[in-house]
């Protein structure tokens, strides 16, 4: 017996509504390409023209994602439904956009002493930051693989930025490596939950789970959900799936790092919280547990981890996973309360000004020629930079939850959400891991307010420049506002999540 | 043309591709095969999207498998790229000699 | 609840014990009967004349990677080329703007030295 031709859909076309709403992303397309060719016609003596311009598009990408946030209002979706035009994608959007800028501000100083200012460099993170915009806000599951695809094939290549710096090859490599590695399992994932309920849009899929859960759920269906998660897994930085992070934490370029200790997690939460909260309510039974213990080993395994670390780019990378961890307790909360996708969009804000504020102060202070890496280059920094001192104190209190600062409330929003759904081991889990946190948090606050040993070298700390300046006030007053004016980003976020795209499941609370 | 019969045993090789590139990327050393099983877990992929597209009687399956074709060049040409670069400054290309960051 | 999950393990079982058991059966029967024609690379096919096994220059890794990119990208005409008739003028648009992107590759590729042989 013969099968029939693949039934082919009627011909459609977009309208200019589809690309008015894809605005964000087509702008920082186009200046992706725009940044190319400038960079094969400018002389190499212009190239601080090519900050100037991937600025100006982050700026104006911003700006359209600002009158997207007005104009989305309860919701709808682009392209045949493919992409979801929504508060939640813009707010998550403004994330990366501000993330982007103040790391391309901080880029040329670093850039020009390590002696790598190459111009691709603004062409690549205008690219990922594409890569993580389609991945906010796509609906499809195509759409959500190639997302994650641009964002992390434009990163390895930004790890590897420093090519005749074997560090920085070897992170790219491992980086390579694992990411397909985890690209393997996403796409296995995803044929799987595309074979057994036969659509690939987010919403049909979400509709055609809840009419099986009537019956029994397809064991195909649940291995593919698995796969998928294990995919976005890796992306997050989440034991046991996080052995590439310290490496090319460490190896790459420090204002790489900073951009992609940020943004990879910023954009791959966004996406998670889509597809498992909002796609699979309908299987929560199934993958909550797995979510759960993903939690729990990334609090453990990141705090313990950290503790024992003396490079200060390995002991954020550390860190970061076990704030990965935190964010999944807002990922494992019943999806039918809302305040854990509430909690998860301001912890991401949160972690979003703190961590690029502390990778800020690593990134401008690191002298000509080696980074500023190891714990003891910090030691008496306080004498010198009083004001950056000060600031990465701060940044460190924030990672450490402490209040009042964005750090605590991000904690405070998801420990709630949790202790709301009974899942009450997680948040005291969360606690008893962030004491544990605040050993390694203060050792290396501490250590800039004391003074170098007599025979002890002190660390040549570069000049606080103008756009160094720039980038840690604004990360500091990011810190404190979202630590004291609660209220002005949780309405935000709140106000996002409830046009949250695709609509499946009622929620309430 | 395949006969929908033949659907659970291209599944079955689907699988089985997979597991043979996952087992690879585990226990491989040289970076180019390792890199090669990666690109057998994409086709893995692939050769079930299309499969179930077949199966289920429509188009996106294809398509799907069209843009997954273009991911994995793009991914193999910047892995070339650094294994290329990496061979020149003058290292053993063995994954596991790869540890210039020690813990 | 438990027992959904047993036809998993019944599949993964399956795959692995073939995976294993191909490979120890043609280990286990497969006559073994080594000579110096069976060694070569293609058996009856041409006689190599010298060991593959030497450098090639990196200009050739560099076209590889480019022809690859390039090529791999065209597979989108084809569809395209199927339809463009009812697509009318946002077919011809969408795949100028698709070229058009391409291009600027290309130009960027050609400006920065990378298709210079020597």
């Amino acid at each position: 017996m013969l099968a029939q031709a693949a039934t082919i859909p009627a011909l459609v076309t977009p309208t200019g509504r589809d690309l008015l709403g894809l605005l964000p992303e087509l702008i920082l397309g186009a200046a992706f390409v725009l940044l190319m060719a400038l960079d094969a016609f400018l002389p190499s003596t212009r190239r601080s023209w090519l900050a100037v311009v991937a600025f100006i598009s982050l700026a104006a990408a911003f700006g359209a994602s600002m009158w997207g946030w007005f104009d989305s209002g309860s919701g709808r979706t682009l392209y045949f439904g493919a992409f979801a035009y929504d508060r939640y994608s813009m707010f998550v959007n403004a994330i990366l956009l501000v993330s982007s800028a103040l790391v391309v501000i901080i880029s040329p100083q670093y850039l020009n002493r390590r002696g790598i200012h190459h111009g691709e460099y603004y062409a690549l993170i205008l690219a990922s930051t594409t890569g993580m915009m389609i991945l906010a806000g796509a609906m499809n599951l195509m759409v959500i693989f190639l997302g994650i695809e641009l964002l992390s094939i434009s990163l390895y290549v930004l790890s590897g930025f420093s090519r005749g710096d074997e560090r920085s090859q070897e992170a790219a490599l491992k980086y390579l490596l694992l990411g397909g590695f985890a690209s393997g399992f996403l796409l296995y994932g995803m044929a799987l939950v595309y074979g057994e309920t036969g659509h690939t849009q987010l919403a049909q899929i979400g509709l055609a789970l809840r009419a099986a859960q009537t019956s029994s759920v397809d064991p195909l269906v649940l291995v593919g959900v698995i796969l998928v998660f294990i995919g976005f897994a890796f992306k997050v930085s989440a034991v046991p799936f996080h052995t590439w992070t310290p490496d090319v934490y460490q190896g790459a370029p420090t204002s790489v790092t900073t951009f992609m200790s940020v943004t990879t997690k910023v954009a791959a939460f966004a996406a998670l919280v889509r597809v498992f909260t909002y796609t699979f309510p309908y299987v929560y039974t199934h993958w909550q547990v797995i979510v759960s213990l993903v939690a729990i080993l990334s609090m453990l395994v990141g705090n313990i981890a950290a503790l024992t670390q003396t490079s200060l780019k390995r002991m954020l990378a550390y860190s970061g996973i076990a704030q990965a961890g935190y964010i999944l307790i807002g990922v494992a909360v019943d999806p039918r309360v809302a305040l854990g996708t509430i909690g998860v969009l301001y912890y991401l804000a949160a972690y979003a000004v703190t961590n690029i504020g502390a990778f800020a102060v690593i990134t401008v202070m690191a002298g000509r020629g080696e980074d500023l890496d190891s714990y003891s280059g910090l030691r008496g920094l306080a004498f010198r930079r009083p004001y950056v001192a000060a600031a990465m104190g701060l940044f460190l209190l924030s990672l450490g939850g402490f209040p009042p600062t964005a750090g605590f409330f991000g904690k405070f929003f998801v420990f709630a959400a949790a202790i709301k759904t009974g899942l009450t081991p997680l948040a005291i889990w969360g606690i008893v891991t962030s004491a544990v946190s605040v050993f390694y948090y203060l050792r290396v606050a501490l250590l800039m307010y004391q003074r170098p040993a007599e025979d002890e070298r002190e660390y040549a700390w570069s000049r606080t420049s103008l756009s160094a300046g720039i980038v840690l006030a604004a990360t500091t007053a990011g810190t404190l506002v979202l630590g004291i004016f609660v209220f002005l980003l949780y309405n935000a976020a709140s106000a996002a999540q409830s046009g949250l795209l695709p609509a499946i499941a009622s929620s309430s609370g | 043309m395949i006969s929908t019969g033949l659907f659970p045993y291209m599944l079955g090789l689907s699988a089985f591709l997979f597991t043979v590139g996952a087992t690879g990327v585990l226990i491989r050393r040289n970076p180019l095969v390792v890199f090669m099983c990666i690109e057998l877990m994409l086709n893995a992929g692939n050769v079930a999207l299309i499969a179930y597209g077949r199966f289920l009687n429509s188009v996106e399956g294809q398509i799907f498998a069209f843009m997954v074709i273009i991911v994995a060049a793009a991914e193999v040409v910047v892995g070339l790229a650094l294994i290329t670069q990496i061979f020149r400054l003058g290292r053993e290309l063995d994954v596991d000699d790869i540890s210039e960051m020690s813990e | 609840m438990l027992s959904d999950y047993a036809p998993i393990l019944v599949f993964l079982v399956v795959v692995l014990g073939f995976a294993v058991g191909a490979q120890v059966a043609s280990n286990a029967l497969g006559p073994r009967r080594p000579s110096a024609a069976k060694e070569l690379p293609y058996e009856s096919g041409i006689v190599p004349r010298e060991s593959a096994r030497r450098r090639f220059s990196v200009s050739f890794y560099v076209t590889a990677m480019l022809f690859i990119i390039f090529d791999v990208e065209s597979i989108f005409l084809f569809p395209w080329a199927t339809i463009v008739r009812q697509l009318k003028i946002f077919g011809i648009v969408e795949i100028a703007i698709f070229i058009g992107t391409l291009l600027v590759g290309l130009l960027y590729v050609w400006r920065k030295g990378a298709l210079r042989w020597d």
